[in-house]
């Protein structure tokens, strides 16, 4: 029995479904990425899960306890709102302070553990400053203090970083996954960043339409996409129709193939070669930091080429041609 | 919360808007049409083939239409100026504005009485120094003077958040493109703030027409303004007529509401 | 706009309007402590008698508590009545809501007049006779006043994500009623102070509804000013200026609250 059980969790505004026969498993100490678009139904089934939203059908059981039918404070879940909902009239300590006070806890105990939240959030220096001196970066870290100062059995988290500028959302980003190996506490994530998902992600569950297309590890989600959706969505991939596959590599293919820029290898012309390859010429090149990245087309289909960018390897131009390599093990299978 | 919950708590609001606000408009609306004990239109044929009547609403018309142009014409460039001005410089005219624009009924009347009646400072100083034979302030002329008194600041209460829409890249771009600062204000600059420049004058135009106890104390029952007639149908030393007042009333709701609808209609339909 | 800030031009425009405003203010403040001033550019000397006289008069000193009264009464009434009902249609009631929005126009469609005219058929006779009592006053103003409250509040209540405060709340533990005691309203305080303070100087110097729905029957300042304005110049320049001051003082007492709270 998983820690976190979703049952047949379903959704409907009026005729309009939001989220249809979810099933979900999180382990406990486990990070849970829920991906999608957006509209997908994503933040309605964390809503749900919170009990901030009433799902039509289903069952919710946390930690061995059915909370189905439980209020949101009963269900010893805390949750980051995506703008953070700090209370603007209090400081940061009295915000972190707020809900242990509901929980009518005696004043020393509630200053302890405030202490300590702020002190894991190096938030100390900041602690009476009220949320309109903050940055983004601090109020953000002021919402996930309040959220673990309650330590939640299970911590909802709605786009945390997608407020936050590039640079700070990296840096959050780590911070956060420290901080769960740290505290190893369990957590449900929506977020429509597939980067973010698979850095942060134990489990991801990919949402589209209301419904959970496919859920695994992340490293089996981005190897090997279930779906079309999947594939488009999670990684950069190269999507190959049957005839695509036929005039580019002349095999015979039942479904489309789902191909990784980087599993493709670029060598000269006149390589030795096992495997599938293909005659192709360099349309563009782009730097990619640590990655090349080439644009080529191989009988009339475009395709995006992954390269490690080492000086060793001498840089192709637009115009020249190559000729790509893919070992037929690396090709996912689509619907 | 359950919703009958929520009701309950927005309740005695909903009965004080029904009981001083709606119910008054419809016995105003019903009243209107009871002539000699009956159902008729009778009211309404009174007024309008009344000169009296209907001098009391040209009176008023022309007084509003013409303190409205005024408060825009000087409101204007002034809420532009205020607009260039520092925001700590800004909130501190606004505050004067706001008080000023509240200046109203009696006090404003009587100050007025004090700085320009008969003996004020004002009346004396225009006449000693020759520009006038003799001011009245008692008069229609007066009367403006002193509408134009609260117009002016309350047309820059309601034009100036609206100046927020001329960001300053707007007139940048502008020049970039080569606009001189007449095609930037002919060409962009007055579109954009026409419909609110639209929406205040007719703001102004209803704060005026519905002025009574400013009119009311510096004037009393002689000047002919449509409010002074309702209130000597209702409240008159000499005689009452409520259901007169009524069709009054109506009429100048009317007068009012119109412009206010033809307005939001035409905003809905821009946007 | 193109061009710098506070050009000369600007200031000047500004410059003179606002000293044409503060004009009559200035010679109301003059008049109030002149000895006389009847035929001279300036007075002929300064002096507090005429404050001392007015204040000393009963029925001034009656007119003035009846109107404290009045403003008082109304300010609780809004509290009582109006606060919890924007409240309630902001945060859940947004059909409510646009209603009371479209309410705002009203004070501009529907002159004080008019509604007087309303108030008199309802309420001048039959099951409920109200006008000539002060209670006429309390409640005609709900409806009256209640723009100006709901301006100021709204502008506050639009700042907060008050659905997502409500969410927090409960994942907190804490029900809409607590949130609503501990967060929406210390948010919303500067914009009810400033609220109320415009509902309290327009219930104390209201002219139309008092002179017209309750008159002689309970005086208040503005109906008293009235019947003072054939007197000396120089006691209603000292009854305006009292006036003032009480409107000011509540004004003020508004403002310094606004600025105890910077959220």
């Amino acid at each position: 029995m998983s820690f976190v059980e979703i049952r047949g969790f379903g959704k409907a505004y009026g005729a309009t479904p939001v989220f249809a026969d979810v099933e979900l498993d999180v382990a406990e100490g486990e990070m849970c990425i829920l991906l999608g678009p957006s509209g997908c139904g994503k933040t309605t089934l964390l809503r749900a899960v919170a009990g901030l939203a009433r799902p039509d059908r289903g069952r919710l059981v946390i930690a061995g306890r059915d909370v189905t039918a439980a209020s949101p404070e009963a269900r010893g879940v805390a949750m980051v709102f995506q703008h953070y909902a700090l209370f603007p009239n209090m400081t940061v300590r009295q915000n972190l302070a707020f809900g242990l006070q509901q929980k009518r806890l005696p004043r020393a105990r509630i200053a302890e553990k405030v202490d300590a939240a702020l002190a894991l959030m190096e938030l100390a220096p900041r602690a009476d400053a009220r949320p309109a001196e903050l940055s983004g970066g601090q109020k953000q870290r002021v919402a996930l203090a309040r959220a673990l100062v309650l330590e939640p059995r299970l911590l909802l988290l709605d786009e945390p970083l997608s407020a936050l500028d590039a640079q700070i959302r990296k840096r959050l980003r780590d911070e956060l996954k420290r901080l769960q190996r740290e505290t190893g506490f369990t957590a449900i994530l929506v977020t429509h960043d597939q980067e973010e998902a698979l850095v942060l992600g134990d489990q991801v569950a990919v949402m589209n339409a209301g419904r959970i297309v496919q859920a695994g590890p992340a490293r089996e989600v981005y190897d090997r996409p279930a779906t079309r959706f999947v594939a488009g969505f999670i990684g950069d991939f190269n999507l190959l129709e049957p005839d695509a596959v036929r005039r580019v590599f002349g095999e015979q293919a039942d479904h489309a193939w789902a191909i990784h820029p980087e599993a493709i290898d670029l060598l000269p012309t006149a390589a030795e070669h096992g495997g599938l390859t293909a005659e192709a010429s360099v349309i563009d090149v782009r730097i990619h930091g640590p990655v090349l990245r080439y644009l080529v087309s191989a009988n009339g289909t475009e395709l995006k080429v992954d390269v490690l960018n080492r000086s060793s390897i001498a840089a192709r131009c637009p115009g020249d041609t190559v000729r790509l390599r893919l070992d037929r093990a690396q090709v996912r299978e689509v619907a | 919360m359950p919703r009958r919950a929520l009701l309950l708590w927005a309740a005695p609001f909903l009965l004080a808007v029904l009981g001083f606000e709606a119910l008054p408009v419809l016995s105003v609306l019903a009243g209107s049409f009871v002539h000699g004990g009956e159902w008729s239109l009778g009211n309404y044929a009174a007024l309008l083939s009344s000169r009296f009547y209907r001098g009391a609403f040209a009176t008023s018309v022309n007084v509003s239409l013409l303190t409205s142009a005024i408060g825009l014409g000087i409101g204007l460039p002034l809420s532009l100026a205020l607009h260039r001005r520092s925001a700590p410089v800004q909130r501190r005219f606004l505050t004067l504005f706001n008080v000023a624009s509240n200046f109203v009924g009696v006090p404003l009347a009587l100050a007025f009485t004090i700085l320009a009646g008969v003996n004020g400072v004002v009346t004396l100083l225009l006449v000693r120094s020759g520009l006038v034979q003799d001011f009245n302030i008692y008069s229609l002329q007066g009367l403006m003077l002193v509408y134009a008194y609260f117009q002016v600041p309350f047309a820059v209460l309601v034009l100036f958040p609206s100046l927020g829409a001329l960001t300053p890249d707007l007139a940048e771009q502008a020049r970039l493109m080569g606009a001189s600062r007449l095609t930037f204000w002919r060409r962009i600059g007055l579109p954009v703030l026409a419909p609110s420049l639209v929406g205040s004058f007719i703001l102004l135009f209803a704060n005026a027409m519905g002025t009574y106890a400013t009119a009311y104390a510096l004037i009393g029952g002689g000047a002919n303004l449509v409010t002074i007639r309702i209130g000597e149908l209702v409240a008159g030393d000499v005689f009452t007529d409520p259901n007169l007042a009524n069709a009054l009333a109506v009429l100048l709701v009317l007068a009012l509401l119109l412009p206010i609808l033809v307005d939001q209609l035409l905003l809905r339909r821009r946007a | 706009m193109p061009e710098p800030s506070g050009s000369l031009a600007d200031r000047l425009l500004i410059g003179v309007v606002s000293l044409l405003l503060l004009l009559p203010v200035l010679a109301v403040v003059v008049s109030a402590l002149a000895t006389d001033w009847y035929s001279g550019l300036v007075p002929s000397g300064l002096t507090l008698q005429w404050f001392a006289r007015v204040l000393a008069e009963p029925a001034f000193q009656a007119a003035l508590a009846r109107s404290l009264f009045v403003a008082a009464g109304s300010v609780v009434l809004q509290v009582l009545v109006t606060v919890p009902a924007i409240l309630v249609a902001h945060c859940y009631l947004p059909w409510l809501d646009r209603w009371m929005e479209r309410l705002m126009v009203l004070p501009y469609a529907l002159p004080q007049v008019v509604l007087v005219v309303g108030l008199l058929g309802l309420y001048a006779g039959g099951p409920l006779p109200l006008t000539g009592t002060p209670w006429i006053l309390l409640l005609g103003y709900l409806p009256l006043a209640f723009p100006l409250l709901y301006l100021p509040m709204k502008n506050n209540l639009r700042a907060l994500r008050v659905q997502e405060l409500l969410d927090a709340g409960h994942l907190l533990g804490a029900g809409d009623l607590v949130i609503a005691r501990r967060v929406i309203l210390p948010c919303v305080a500067p914009g009810l102070a400033v609220g109320l303070s415009m509902v309290f100087a327009l219930s104390f110097a209201e002219f139309v509804f008092a002179n017209l729905l309750v008159g002689g029957n309970f005086q208040t300042l503005a109906v008293y000013l009235f019947g003072q304005r054939t007197k000396i110049g120089q006691v209603t320049a000292v009854i305006v200026v009292i006036y003032f001051a009480a409107m000011w003082l509540s004004t003020l007492a508004a403002l310094s609250m606004l600025r105890r709270r910077p959220i």
